[in-house]
């Protein structure tokens, strides 16, 4: 009954929000305002349908409503509390529809924000929302309809979520994403008002800055949490893996930062304004076609869980009706934006240029290569290939360094032209410092240097100079260092975390150190600075799984640690897990995986060595947090 | 020069030079990650150079895994029904492989006929084979 | 000039779109032809009620249909019911492929909700499923009197499926 109830409901709300979607063209035929006014309440209205059906779903699950087939193919009884909430959004149905309850938040708090803003602009914004909207609720309908009943005949127990699922960080990972990718659809909601009602200035720029800042801070987020989930969870100590899937999060992020730069210069020198629009179009594109490549299975992942051509032609059909039809817009309307102001070649203006250059060429190289074993399938017939991680780590390198570089030097460069290069020097000074200082305390630590270490040092140094050390050079009162820092926080952190995130990367990478070893109960093996003893192996069982459990004791010096690495067995779908013990400090992971019995008392081990890898997670977390309040700063000023 | 067209020149040298760069890298990086995908009987029939690295898929035939005892050394044969392949690999195996089920592998050719793999891939869904792999195996019928 | 300029955006994307298209198509197509017309795959593995071995020639009574289940698979209770109806109406025998599986688990099962088999082939290794080409549970295909392969159906059957893919064949 309560599933009937969330069913009715959403198609409810695929009625309002086709007719919110289409007033505006209402209002043009009748010319009442009517069809104005009724947008916004409207759209609260299409918020709490989905969200009340969504409720109903959760409802189903907590209840082992087994006569729903979502909840039996991904739920069991036996399975905690918590992880039945989970499990609502744990498999393509159910994400779905947590992806429209996004949209639909955003497009109230856009309301919220806006209501006292000009009505036919805020109308059309909202409309173009819930256009979105009843698209993605009619695919869930048609395609993954998550109230399909098993009737008569229903199964007492559930088939289980999918055990790599069960977990913390995978509860919030998918909405964390899913408020990212969703989010995209505000700037781009925002560019299509803006270009039918031609005024596309430095306050609309302004007003889609928040939005896109928004959307890249929760992408970051859900990207970090992802990588952090596959970094335990999967067992075998990999972060990323240039899947196509984690591509798919990757890319969007990626035009995001570009946008929020791009707009930024919009705002305030009325340049690049078809630029900022056209990226707002690719970076929602991205979004979609993310969503079409993990469900359509057109590319092979591990990730990829539900595999239907049906599904992919769906999103196809949505995919090129709101990029194509923003594309004609964008064509039709957009021939004549006056504002061109010219400044030189050093300027911030041509910083911020060359910025989103490599930001969009990095962005679409990297599109590229993950579509590309479909490209050489169609062109050598049938030949199957794979890209692989070098590819995009050929790619990266380049990039990281011109961003890095612009970074450090980016807030010292003049609009229009720049007339001081003292900056330079001083950052130089700084950053070498830093750089020396940072290199002695490595080569005391780990004892070894490589290259891609070093280059990793220098670029951390570089950002951390432009964006901290110099501006507390800068300010030669204490209480005036305190309002710069204030003031810039959002910029300071955003930076800084961007320098977390490329030092962690870069140490990871280089200075990693892994073996694949043989232990017999007792025996013990010296990797690095520490030694792994395998003290003995325990079987019981859990609630829902059998467990093998390793206990390995982590001697480094006189501290000694006894952490546990597991290998389950899940009892309703036979699934083997590796479960890794890790030994978290602050510069590196100690990180130990289970591997096969090889005889009496006998395993297989694989030991590795994770330095700075946290500092990734931190990075990221800290350019979160400065996205966050940059665009509350925005809201505000704006709201005043 | 006039300031406007100085600057539309630097903008589209810009995006010359970084696209360039990037078609220059994508070149390389393609190069170096690029592996192509056979089955058994085609690795025969191509005669792949020693050293190059391919990755080859079939179903792990039964009974022929054999380990050494006391180290993570192992060889098993896998097989597209048409001719069988020899595998040899150093390490854990990953959590889904089985005899009789589909594994793809990422490795070279020794100048035995030898496939001596590095990496071996299991998809996580246990329900499915890999992809290239049921392609094949279906090819095979 | 600049009209055209700002019409490439989307003449890029219209070729992007097609080119999407057309990577999604070719699966379909494949998954049909490959197996088609064939004979059926020689095969010797137990049932599932017993541990009798049986191979191609205890599928007998032909025309018959092969439906690929098993107890984890829960679009195979969707399509349980259109089974027994066709157990009752139809003179085509149906064999099961129980695949995967558990044996008493599956057992269970036939016993609580009814059995539309003759018998099923215990293939709990995926073998016979594999010279198939089974994607997944559930797959129906249809054997003709010859013992060659004339239908493949990936999904649920549904009387919808049966009166446009089946019964065509079965009547000519």
């Amino acid at each position: 009954m309560i599933a009937e109830i969330g069913h009715l409901l959403l198609i409810g709300a695929l009625v309002i929000s086709f007719f919110v979607g289409f007033s505006p063209l209402c209002r043009f035929i009748t010319k009442d305002n009517f069809f104005y006014r009724v947008t916004g309440p409207l759209n609260i209205l299409v918020l709490f349908l989905v969200l009340f059906s969504f409720i109903s779903l959760i409802y189903s699950f907590l209840n082992d409503d087994f006569s729903l087939a979502y909840v039996a193919n991904n739920s069991n009884t036996l399975l905690p509390v918590y992880y039945k909430l989970a499990a609502t959004w744990g498999a393509h149905e159910g994400s779905l529809l947590l992806w429209i309850f996004c949209l639909c938040l955003w497009a109230t708090s856009y309301l919220f924000f806006n209501r006292k803003k000009d009505e036919e602009f805020v109308a059309l914004t909202l409309a173009v929302l819930n256009q979105i909207i009843c698209a993605f609720i009619a695919f869930t309908l048609f395609t993954s309809n998550p109230f399909e009943r098993l009737l008569p005949i229903m199964p007492i127990q559930g088939s289980d979520l999918n055990p790599l699922l069960q977990d913390f960080a995978f509860t919030i990972h998918p909405p964390l994403l899913y408020l990212g990718y969703s989010g995209l659809a505000v700037p781009f909601a925002l560019s299509i008002a803006a270009l039918i009602s031609r005024n596309i200035d430095s306050v609309w720029a302004r007003d889609t800055r928040p939005w896109s800042l928004l959307s890249s801070g929760f992408l970051t987020l859900g990207i970090a949490v992802g990588s952090w989930w596959a970094y335990y969870e999967l067992g075998w100590g990999g972060w990323w893996f240039w899947d196509p899937v984690e591509n798919a999060a990757f890319v969007p992020w990626l035009i995001s930062i570009a946008m929020f730069h791009s707009l930024i210069v919009t705002e305030r020198r009325g340049l690049y304004k078809n630029w900022s629009i056209l990226l707002t179009i690719l970076a929602f594109a991205a979004s979609i076609l993310g969503t079409f490549l993990v469900r359509s299975g057109v590319l092979t992942s591990v990730h990829v869980f539900a595999l239907d051509p049906e599904r992919g032609v769906f999103i196809l059909v949505i995919f090129s009706y709101f990029i194509l039809g923003s594309l004609i817009i964008y064509s039709l309307m957009n021939n004549k934006l006056p504002g061109r102001s010219t400044y030189s070649l050093i300027s911030r203006e041509f910083g911020f240029l060359l910025n989103n250059l490599l930001l969009v060429i990095l962005a679409i190289s990297i599109m590229f290569g993950t579509l590309f074993p479909l490209i050489y399938e169609a062109i050598y017939d049938g030949k199957q290939i794979s890209v692989g991680p070098p590819y995009y780590q050929v790619l990266i390198l380049p990039f990281a360094i011109g961003l890095s570089f612009l970074q450090g030097i980016g807030l010292y460069l003049g609009w229009n032209s720049t007339k001081e290069f003292s900056f330079l020097k001083r950052i130089a000074i700084e950053s070498f410092s830093l750089f020396l200082l940072i290199c002695l305390f490595v080569f005391l630590v780990f004892g070894k240097f490589s290259w891609g270490s070093v280059l990793a040092i220098a670029m951390f140094c570089w950002i951390v100079s432009g964006n901290f050390i110099e501006l507390i050079y800068n300010s030669s009162h204490l209480r005036d260092l305190k309002a710069v820092l204030f003031k810039r926080l959002a910029l300071i952190s955003a930076h800084l975390g961007m320098a977390f995130l490329v030092l962690g990367v870069g140490m990871v990478t280089t200075f990693s150190l892994e073996r694949e070893v043989v232990l017999s109960e007792g025996e013990g093996y010296q990797l690095g600075d520490v030694t792994f003893t395998f003290k003995g192996i325990e079987e019981y069982k859990d609630l829902n799984y059998y467990v093998d459990s390793a206990r390995i004791e982590i001697k480094r010096n006189d501290t000694v640690n006894e952490v546990r690495a597991e290998k389950r067995i899940y009892l309703s779908t036979n699934q083997t897990m590796t479960e890794a013990a890790i030994k978290p400090t602050l510069l590196q992971d100690y990180y130990v995986t289970l591997g096969d019995h090889l005889g009496d008392k006998t395993w297989s081990f694989k030991l590795q060595i994770k330095p700075f890898i946290r500092w990734i997670w931190f990075g990221a977390i800290l350019i979160a947090f400065g996205t966050f309040v940059s665009s509350f700063n925005i809201l505000k000023k704006s709201h005043e | 020069m006039n300031p406007l067209r100085k600057q539309r020149l630097y903008v589209v040298l810009s995006i010359f030079l970084g696209t360039a760069i990037a078609v220059l890298l994508v070149f390389q990086g393609l190069s170096k990650s690029i592996n192509l995908f056979y089955s058994p009987s085609e690795i025969l029939k191509a005669q792949i150079e020693a050293g190059t690295e391919i990755r080859v898929g079939g179903m792990v035939k039964k009974g022929s895994v054999y380990r050494e005892t006391n180290s993570l050394k192992l060889s098993f044969e896998i097989t597209d029904f048409e001719e069988d392949l020899v595998i040899e690999y150093e390490g854990i195996l990953p959590d889904l492989f089985s005899e009789e089920a589909g594994v793809v592998l990422k490795g070279t050719i020794n100048s035995k006929g030898v496939f001596v793999a590095h990496e071996v891939l299991a998809k996580h869904d246990e329900n499915y084979m890999p992809p290239e792999v049921a392609k094949t195996l279906k090819q095979k019928k | 000039m600049n009209r055209v300029t700002h019409f490439l955006p989307f003449i890029f994307f219209i070729f992007f779109i097609i080119a999407l298209f057309s990577f999604l198509d070719k699966d379909e197509d494949q998954l049909r032809s490959v197996l088609l017309d064939k004979n059926f795959p020689d095969f010797s593995l137990p049932k599932l009620e017993s541990q009798e071995i049986v191979t191609g020639q205890d599928l007998s009574e032909l025309p018959s249909l092969l439906n690929v289940w098993a107890t984890w698979c829960i679009a195979c209770r969707v399509e349980h019911p259109f089974l027994m109806r066709l157990k009752e109406e139809s003179t085509v025998k149906i064999y099961g492929l129980n695949y995967k599986d558990q044996r008493e688990k599956a057992l269970k099962l036939l016993d609580q909700i009814g059995n539309p088999y003759e018998f099923s082939i215990f293939d709990q290794k995926g073998k016979l499923a594999l010279d198939l080409g089974v994607y997944g549970a559930p797959e129906t295909f249809l054997i003709d009197e010859k013992g060659v392969i004339r239908v493949r159906h990936v999904g649920v059957l549904t009387e919808d499926v049966w009166e446009k893919k089946f019964k065509v064949i079965l009547d000519e």
